[in-house]
Parts: C-alpha cells; sequence; structure tokens
C-alpha cells in the first residue's frame, strides 16, 4: 500500500470532463480512429481516463498502489483490445469503467492472499490509529487509509457502488450502466453501503479524529 | 410517510436528487423523528468524509507504459490476421494437393478402365497349360503375327515348357512356310500391312475313339443341327471342315485363316464347340470394337489341333 506523497491531487466532482476542460476531439472521435488503425489516438484516451480508472481499481483492490497500476494497464490493454467491438452505443467512459469493474472484481478474487492482507490492514479500528503529534499530513493519511479499510470491509457490490457514486462523482444512471442493474438497485445497495460505513467512519466526521 | 419509506429516499434526498414534493415530505419527517434524523447526519458525513477523499495519482509514466504495451500490440497480427497468413501460405499446397489427388484418380480411372477393356477372356476358357506358361500367350495378345513373318510361338518354341505347344508350332511354321497357298482360298490373308487379327483361337479337336468317340456321337447331331443352321458364308464353313480333316489326317497342327462377318461370331464359336475343345481364345478387343462399329468383318487365326491322343 505504497503510496508516493506528491501523488494525490483533489478529485474531480464528476465522470465527465468539465466545460472548460472539453476536448477538442471526443471520444467518440478517438475510438473511431483507432478503430480505423491509429493506434497514437489512443492515447488521448488513456490521457483522459487514466485518473479515474486508476482511483477505480485502487479502490477496489484494497488500496494496494502497485496493484492498482498493473490492473488499470491492463484495462487499458483490455479496452484497446476490443475496441473493435464498441459500437458507440453507451459512453466510453462507461464501457471502459464496465471493463475496470469486471477486471477489479477478478483480479481481487484471484489475488485473494495479497487481498486477506490488505482487509486485514484494513480491519483495524480506524479509532486505533493515532499519533502522538498528528499533523495536517498525518491526519489526512490516517483518515484515508481508515476509509480505505472501511471500504475494504464492504462486499464488492457494495464498495463498487461507494467507490463509483461517492468517490468518483458518477450519478446513479452511469453507476446503473456501469454495473449492468437497475436504479432501484443502485439506490438499494447504495444506502445499505453507507449505513454500513457511517459507523466505522463516524470518528473522523466533521475533519478531524474524534478520540 | 413513516420511518421505513423516509430511509429509503435518504440517499436521493442528501445527494440531492429527489423531487420537491418528496423532498418536503422527508424533511418535514427530519424534523420530527429523531432516529431518522440522526441516520440521516449520520449519511450525510458519510458522504462528505469520501467525497473529500483525493484522488491517487497513477505512477509517473503509465501513459508510455501503456502505450508501449498498445504498440507492442498492434504489431501483433490479430487472429484473423493469423488466419488469413496462414491460410496464405497453406492454400496454394492445399489446393496444389487437391489438383494432384485428382489427376492421379483420373490417371487410376483410365488405366483401371483400359485394363477392363483389354482384360482377356474368362480363364475358364482357357487351359491350364497357357495358365501355367503365361510367356506363350503374351506374344498373342501384344503382336498379332502375320502370315509372312515368323510368329512369336515359333521365336520362343525352344523355350515352350510343354512338348506339345513345341509340336504346334513346329507345326506352325510348316503351313506358314509351304502350305498356307493352300488355304489362301479358304481364309483371306491379311495384309501384311494390316498384318493382325481380331481373335487368334486354339482349337483342339475332340477324340473320335473308343468312349470318347461315342461320346462325340451324342453331341454329332445337335452339332449338325447347328451346323446345318449356321450363319457361317460356306466358304469359310468349307475351310474349316478342311482344317478339320487335315489335322485328324496328318495329327499335326494345321493354321487357318477365316474371314466372315462380325455377325456370324456367336454361330462361329457354337461350331467350335461341337468339334472340339477351344484350348485358347485371345481376343484382341479394339479391333473387334472397331469392326463392330464398322459392320465390317472378323478376322479369326484359327489353330486346329488333332485329337490328344493322335499327336505326334
Amino acid at each position: 500500500m505504497a503510496l508516493p506523497g506528491n501523488i494525490c491531487v483533489n478529485r474531480e466532482s464528476n465522470l465527465g470532463a468539465s466545460a472548460a476542460a472539453q476536448p477538442a476531439v471526443s471520444d467518440w472521435e478517438c475510438v473511431r480512429k483507432v478503430q480505423a488503425g491509429d493506434t497514437a489516438a489512443f492515447e488521448t484516451l488513456v490521457q483522459r481516463h487514466q485518473k479515474k480508472i486508476f482511483n477505480l481499481a485502487y479502490r477496489m483492490l484494497g488500496g494496494d498502489y502497485e496493484e492498482a497500476t498493473e490492473a488499470a494497464q491492463e484495462v487499458f490493454l483490455l479496452a484497446y483490445r476490443s475496441i473493435g467491438q464498441f459500437r458507440g452505443d453507451a459512453n466510453f467512459s462507461t464501457w471502459i469503467f464496465r471493463i475496470a469493474l469486471n477486471y477489479a472484481g477478478t483480479r481481487r478474487r484471484n489475488l485473494k492472499s495479497r487481498q486477506q492482507k490488505n482487509v486485514e490492514l484494513g480491519v483495524i479500528d480506524p479509532a486505533d490509529t493515532h499519533t502522538p503529534e498528528p499533523s495536517a499530513v498525518v491526519e489526512q493519511m490516517e483518515t484515508r487509509n481508515a476509509v480505505q479499510a472501511a471500504l475494504n470491509t464492504l462486499s464488492d457490490e457494495h464498495r463498487q457502488i461507494v467507490v463509483l457514486i461517492d468517490m468518483q462523482g458518477a450519478s446513479y444512471e452511469d453507476a446503473a450502466a456501469m454495473l449492468g442493474i437497475p436504479v432501484n438497485t443502485v439506490k438499494t445497495r447504495l444506502f445499505r453501503a453507507r449505513r454500513a460505513l457511517a459507523p466505522k467512519l463516524a470518528p473522523f466526521f466533521g475533519g478531524r479524529k474524534k478520540l | 410517510m413513516n420511518c421505513d419509506q423516509v430511509q429509503e429516499q435518504l440517499c436521493e434526498y442528501i445527494d440531492g436528487r429527489i423531487d420537491a414534493p418528496t423532498g418536503a415530505e422527508v424533511a418535514a419527517h427530519l424534523s420530527t423523528c429523531a432516529d431518522c434524523a440522526a441516520v440521516a447526519a449520520s449519511l450525510r458525513s458519510t458522504v462528505n468524509l469520501l467525497a473529500a477523499q483525493t484522488e491517487v495519482e497513477p505512477p509517473i509514466g503509465f501513459t508510455t507504459r501503456v502505450m508501449a504495451h498498445v504498440q507492442e500490440q498492434a504489431l501483433q497480427p490479430t487472429g484473423r490476421q493469423r488466419w488469413v497468413a496462414w491460410m496464405r501460405v497453406n492454400l496454394p499446397m492445399q489446393a496444389a494437393a487437391v489438383v494432384l489427388v485428382a489427376v492421379l484418380g483420373v490417371l487410376l480411372y483410365q488405366k483401371q478402365n483400359s485394363r477392363t477393356q483389354r482384360q482377356p477372356e474368362p480363364m475358364s476358357q482357357r487351359s491350364e497349360e497357357q495358365m501355367k506358361s503365361p510367356s506363350a500367350e503374351k506374344p498373342a495378345l501384344e503382336r498379332p503375327a502375320p502370315l509372312n513373318a515368323p510368329s512369336a510361338d515359333l521365336r520362343e518354341g525352344g523355350e515352350s515348357s510343354s512338348r506339345q505347344r513345341a509340336q504346334e508350332t513346329e507345326q506352325e511354321r510348316r503351313i506358314e512356310g509351304g502350305g498356307a497357298s493352300a488355304l489362301a482360298p479358304a481364309a483371306p490373308t491379311p495384309s501384311t500391312e494390316s498384318g493382325a487379327v481380331d481373335r487368334e483361337i486354339v482349337l483342339r479337336l475332340r477324340d473320335t475313339s473308343s468312349e470318347a468317340k461315342a461320346r462325340a456321337d451324342r453331341l454329332e447331331p445337335s452339332a449338325l443341327r447347328k451346323e446345318s443352321r449356321s450363319a457361317l458364308p460356306p466358304q469359310v464353313q468349307k475351310s474349316l471342315a478342311e482344317a478339320r480333316g487335315r489335322a485328324r489326317e496328318s495329327g499335326e497342327a494345321q493354321v487357318v485363316w477365316l474371314n466372315f462377318p462380325i455377325d456370324a461370331y456367336e454361330q462361329f464359336n457354337q461350331d467350335l464347340a461341337a468339334s472340339g475343345v477351344v484350348e485358347s481364345n485371345v481376343a484382341h478387343h479394339s479391333q473387334i470394337a472397331a469392326a463392330a462399329r464398322s459392320g465390317g468383318n472378323l478376322r479369326v487365326k484359327v489353330t486346329v489341333l488333332p485329337p490328344a491322343s493322335e499327336s505326334k
């Protein structure tokens, strides 16, 4: 779960690019170019979606940075291999998120031993994480570890919903499309996932850890 | 709206995705229900905490690394391309193999066909002697002997294993040397050019002595009746009868050349069967077929052998 100190930035509010940062070339145009044999056009898609895909893999794979790197890389390769099948019926982001969710689930199951190790780290009571002289950075690290530990206790279905909606900013409809489930199921799962997380994260409510 | 109904709507209420009338109902309930209000507050804090989490940056050079793999994959042929390449290499070979097999099949078929056409009369019609010494038969099959040329039997006479066969060839030599002219009027001699005959028959005359004679007598009436109905030209019947007579008298083989319409061939066979045993009947089918097509005559070389008991 090694994490470089200078790699964090504020999350965007939603999955799509903001109006100001609207790309000159749409995802669909890039896809068409790649389908026509322009491999370089795929680089645009990688640059545009790598952060979301990487973070999804990171959260789904127990906060293991190396695992997330390998998984995200493999997700893009899978997308490249099967891009010929993409017909533009859904957004490219929805399509590649679906690939990422499926792949992360499979990888998590296949690497159960490593995952158990992460879970063991995660099940440590967040209230026990304390430092003698907590600085803002350390507190942030503690909160992040606590959040990841709490996520690791959830089932895959609940974790997916929370990561997509609460951490990646997806709409209920987008999440339903990515997971291939009805919107009402999304609402139900989201409520249960949040109810499960709330007591675990309660010590960190309000910005500072409550001892 | 009761507590369960409110809690079902809490997520949408917190996320601001609820319609205004339902949102008002939920808000009214939360203002009066401490439990639901606590749950709502807890959920809102959870959502805020999760939303406040910063995103993790992918490692530096992530895009470059992914694109390196992508380029590597782009250079590798796809499954379809591999299949097309495989077909490009193997299809000509497969086509060549199919053509080769087809050509071989046609050749084998033609060979089999020609073998069937050239197949001699059924074995039952040959003497055991000929079956044991195929060398005596071969020249007759391959090279019909012209009257003036020495026959294959003559050339291979010394090699013949059978004494009787040696006598026959000896007699044939004599006939071809001096007696041919005597037979010529009765049997039109094939020209040296055409040289070929359609059939070469060796007829062993039936033994007329003692028991054999009695048997022959029993056969004679029917044979005579058949002869009386024979469609063979009288000149041919006469030549054949003379040759039989000479063979009986001299005890030596007599060769006679016959030429008659192909329609009379069946009757000719019956006549032969009445007077003796056909020891050899070598047919040259291609020539017979040609004669049948043209409606022409059949040329037959008959070697009349004396009865076994009288042969010298």
